[in-house]
């Protein structure tokens, strides 16, 4: 089993910048820049004087040099408090592959980790159980990185999904202006459009900003199955003997129907939503959505 | 229901494996714990009734295939109870019995009976196993001796593709009979007869004894089977006993075809169309109604043109069998006869004129004999062009150029009628005369007095007469051509004539023929032939003075026919017609012998010829032969003289049928129709419904499987 920290996705998400598409606040950290100015005594740049603008900054050595006003500008740093939340209930053990969802959710979620560290960001770890969170504070010491890979890769799916306990919590815990990246297959008993999945994309106006990584597998997305099966769940006692290939069209509607509604829902409330298939490379999805957030286009 | 292969029958059974996959398939379910189970689930909701109905549709389809296949290649075939015993009896020595007579031809649903029952024999011979010997028996009017069983089937199956249907009955008793006599030349123990017949009731005989195979150990009965190649009594329309006869009362060269319309058939016809057709037009039809199995007389009368031969037929719209809605007929219609009268004792009141009553006999009616009269003083050889005949009536004497100009005109062909009367005078007729004169005449014999001179001589004293009863013919040669078409009803009235008066011949030396004779023994008519002509001689008077002849009923077709035979005409009648199957003895005509005879179809028919008789031909066609002849020169033709037609035998064309129980009762036999056999005619044999069948299920899976 590949470990979490995977050297090639690291080495390719290294020459990548992570960028907020939106300043909410904070100050700049590696690649995030505030548009929050003056708390700093980093010099930036200078800035032809306006009428409006502080006088307070203005450059006076600049000013008997060249007999012109400029204002000076700063920099300073402001760190992001990024939380990765992991779905952990049992839906996400399936595995076709090498990898289940939970694996390959772990291993995403602990780069993303190593990569905000490296911007000097603080991140934080949320793991779900159905009702049952694992909560870890945002830090952004190396060491902190290696501790939340090291929770991680104990994790075993157990329980259920249920997004609307786990919206609740986090409004609760996660600091104001965070960044969630959730990683989960968002299979809630209720399906797609439960309460859950919106009370989850509700934090977006708590002023969070959230990111949805939407884990699934390739059995899920393709139905491949052919013999004679019995399908039982994997998070209570529901089982079905049927033909798979006479419920294959039914099936793959459906699920082309909830995978849409999802993309829909995150639309609306301006959440990231990044859908990864745990038959990909590890870093395909991640590069995707730093592309995204850097409004460059990365082909898949 | 019974098969060919019955071991394949059991592959039927593979039409439970689709069951018990399904059943295999429910054991072997794999488990599969999956995270997306509720879209499973709801793809389930939403199809399960259809997929409930496409999988006992496919579990259908794929049952129906694997149970069709193997029933198919069982060849499956549907028979009587009575008819499977005795095929589940193994193997026999079979002789396949087809009949081949005329009603066979009945087509019934675009095939004919026969083609339907060779298809029945067909399929018997391919239902037979190779260890069964098999002889094949066409029975057909003059068919052969059954061959002995053989295990060639190839040969029997040749035998039956060459068999054609006859045209005429066959006594399909006896051939029963033989093919049964045919299976004791097997050593094979089983012995089986299958006929394939349509029951036709004229074609049994069932008197006969049932039929028996002789084996070393004595006679054994076989078992019959009879295929019923016509499932039901056919109805059927013919024409019968055509004659035909002058018709003066219609017509100059009229005649009238009486024939038999007939019915045979459960419902009544109405307004059948009949109709008379000659050299390629239809000259007059008519309409019959007849009730159920009835027939009717029928008569349709038409003009034809003179002197020239006529073949057509009296027809029906063809039905199902078309040989016996068509009469034909060959009928030759004499040419119109120019006759010379040379009155001898004209006279201004007509009835005492010597030509007087001739000349209205042999123009009565639609006579076709125009006749001019000229005084035997006016009488020139010039007179003798374009005549047919003469009539010498009472003439005195003819002078010595007009005698030799009659000479001459008989010698050329001509006739010559002599009749004597008061002013014949022997010795000047026998001096001029000679030869032409059959028998010299001599005196003048008088049997009664005539009523005339009777009446004078009562009222006189004088009474030199010789007898007192007059004479009559006595001895009337039926043969010859004038008197062999007179009805008994001419005939009595031919006797009863009252002769007063006649010359006496003297008949040595004469090679003359005698036709008729008087009572005492006289020639009365005598019939002489010089060169080409004929000349005939009637030894007392056609006018009042010396018989009551002229005023018999028998006086008029006797002149009409004496013209037509000394104009050569009289041989020109309809000929009666050959029946298909029986012989026609083809005698010459006018030094033509006949060499060979054309069927309608064209086929030349074989000719029985010895060298001292006529040849015979046995026609199997109907219709108009031609008939090619040599002629005394030497040279082969066309004898359009001796075309002759021949009709069908009109005992094939009532179909009316035997009771099939009573026919199976009769020679122990079972009966099958082709209405509850598998395979028999057109009918498509049940294996390949099946192959169908299956095809059909296979796409239709492949289709559901695609869906």
């Amino acid at each position: 089993m590949p470990s979490v920290l995977d050297p090639e996705a690291l080495a390719r998400i290294a020459n990548l910048h992570l960028r907020a598409r939106t300043v909410v606040e904070g100050v700049l950290s590696g690649l995030h820049k505030s548009p929050h100015r003056g708390q700093s005594v980093e010099f930036a740049e200078h800035k032809e004087y306006s009428p409006g603008d502080d006088v307070r900054h203005i450059d006076w050595k600049a000013l008997g040099k060249f007999d012109k006003y400029y204002i000076k500008r700063f920099e300073h740093e402001t760190n992001l408090r990024a939380y990765l939340v992991v779905d952990a209930s049992a839906s996400m053990g399936f595995a076709s592959g090498p990898l289940s969802k939970l694996a390959y959710a772990s291993t995403v979620a602990a780069s993303l980790a190593v990569l905000l560290s490296r911007q000097q960001d603080a991140v934080g770890l949320c793991v779900a159980h159905g009702e049952r969170l694992e909560f870890v504070p945002p830090r952004s010491s190396p060491a902190h990185v290696s501790a939340i890979a090291e929770l991680l890769s104990g994790e075993k799916p157990d329980g259920g999904t249920d997004l609307g306990s786990l919206a609740r919590a986090l409004a609760e815990k996660a600091p104001r202006r965070a960044l969630l990246l959730v990683f989960s297959d968002l299979f809630e008993n209720g399906g797609v459009g439960s309460e859950g999945l919106r009370q989850l994309l509700q934090l977006r106006s708590l002023k969070d900003e959230i990111a949805v990584f939407q884990v699934l597998d390739p059995a899920e997305l393709d139905f491949p199955f052919e013999d004679p099966t019995l399908f039982l769940s994997m998070e209570d006692d529901r089982r079905l003997e049927t033909h798979p290939l006479q419920l294959r069209d039914g099936y793959l509607e459906a699920f082309g129907r909830f995978l849409e509604d999802t993309r829909r829902l995150c639309r609306e409330r301006d959440v990231d939503y990044e859908l990864l298939r745990t038959d990909e490379p590890l870093d395909r999805g991640i590069v995707r959505f730093l592309a995204r957030r850097e409004g460059q286009t990365v082909a898949p | 229901m019974t098969f060919l292969h019955p071991l394949l029958a059991w592959g039927a059974l593979a039409g439970l494996l689709p069951v018990a996959i399904h059943l295999v398939d429910r054991r072997r379910a794999r488990p599969q714990p999956f995270a997306a189970i509720d879209f499973v689930l709801r793809a389930r909701r939403s199809t399960s009734r259809r997929l409930r109905l496409r999988k006992l549709l496919l579990l259908l389809l794929r049952m129906s295939l694997l149970t069709a296949i193997p029933l198919a290649l069982a060849r499956p075939r549907f028979a009587s109870a009575t008819a499977a015993a005795p095929a589940a009896r193994g193997p026999a020595a079979t002789a396949l019995v087809l009949d081949a007579s005329g009603s066979m031809r009945y087509r019934l649903h675009d095939r004919t009976l026969f083609s339907r029952a060779q298809a029945m024999a067909r399929d018997a011979l391919a239902d037979l196993s190779a260890e069964e010997p098999v002889t094949v028996l066409v029975c057909g009017p003059r068919h052969q001796p059954a061959a002995p069983p053989s295990f060639n089937h190839a040969a029997a199956r040749a035998v039956l593709d060459a068999a054609v249907p006859s045209r005429e009955p066959v006594d399909m008793s006896d051939c029963v009979a033989d093919a049964a006599r045919a299976l004791g030349e097997s050593p094979v123990a089983g012995k089986r007869i299958t006929v394939f017949t349509d029951l036709t009731a004229s074609d049994w005989d069932l008197g006969r004894p049932t039929p028996e195979v002789p084996t070393p150990a004595g006679p054994v009965k076989p078992e019959v089977q009879i295929e019923d190649a016509a499932e039901q009594a056919l109805p059927n329309r013919a024409l019968s006993d055509l004659s035909i006869a002058p018709a003066p009362d219609v017509g100059p060269h009229a005649y009238r075809f009486s024939f038999t319309v007939h019915n045979f058939a459960e419902t009544p016809a109405v307004d059948v169309s009949v109709e008379l057709a000659a050299d390629g037009r239809t000259l007059t039809r008519g309409f019959s109604s007849l009730p159920a199995h009835g027939s009717e007389r029928k008569t349709l009368a038409a003009t034809f043109p003179s002197g020239q031969r006529s073949s057509g037929s009296v027809r029906l719209a063809p039905d199902a069998l078309p040989d016996d809605d068509a009469l034909p007929f060959v009928l030759a219609v004499p040419r119109e006869i120019e006759v010379l009268l040379v009155d001898g004792a004209p006279s201004p009141i007509r009835y005492q004129d010597e030509a007087y009553f001739v000349q209205e006999a042999l123009e009565a009616g639609a006579s076709p004999v125009h006749t001019r009269t000229v005084d035997p003083d006016a009488f020139v050889p010039a007179d003798l062009d374009g005549r047919d005949v003469v009539f010498l009536l009472g003439v005195r004497a003819v002078s010595p150029a007009a005698a030799g100009a009659l000479g001459r005109f008989v010698e050329g062909g001509g006739g010559l009628f002599i009749a004597l009367g008061d002013r014949s005078d022997a010795d000047t007729l026998d001096s001029r005369l000679g030869k032409l004169l059959p028998m010299p005449l001599r005196l003048v014999k008088t049997a009664a007095p005539p009523p005339r001179e009777a009446a004078e001589a009562r009222s006189g004293e004088e009474n030199a007469l010789t007898g007192s009863t007059p004479a009559h013919f006595a001895q009337i040669d039926q043969s010859s051509p004038i008197f062999s078409l007179f009805g008994p009803a001419v005939s009595a009235s031919l006797l009863d004539v009252r002769i007063y008066r006649y010359f006496l011949v003297d008949p040595q030396g004469s090679t003359a023929r005698v036709l008729a004779s008087y009572d005492d023994g006289a020639p009365a008519l005598v019939e002489g032939r010089s060169g080409s002509g004929r000349i005939l001689l009637f030894t007392s008077s056609v006018a009042r003075e010396w018989s009551d002849w002229p005023i018999r009923a028998s006086f008029v077709p006797a002149l009409q026919q004496i013209a037509k035979v000394l104009s050569g005409t009289a041989e020109q009648r309809a000929d009666p017609p050959t029946v298909i199957g029986h012989r026609r003895v083809l005698a010459s005509v006018s030094g033509k012998r006949p060499v060979s005879v054309v069927a309608p179809s064209g086929v030349e028919l074989p000719l029985e010829t010895t060298s001292a008789e006529a040849p015979v031909a046995v026609p199997t066609e109907v219709g108009i032969y031609r008939v090619q002849a040599r002629s005394q020169g030497g040279a082969v033709a066309d004898a359009p003289e001796l075309a002759f037609p021949v009709v069908f035998d009109s005992r094939e064309s009532d179909l009316g049928r035997l009771e099939p129980q009573e026919l199976a009762a009769r020679l122990g036999a079972s009966v099958s129709r082709p209405g509850n056999a598998a395979e028999g005619g057109r009918r498509t044999p049940l294996w390949t419904g099946l192959l169908a069948a299956a095809t059909v299920a296979f796409l239709l899976e492949g289709l559901l499987l695609r869906r």
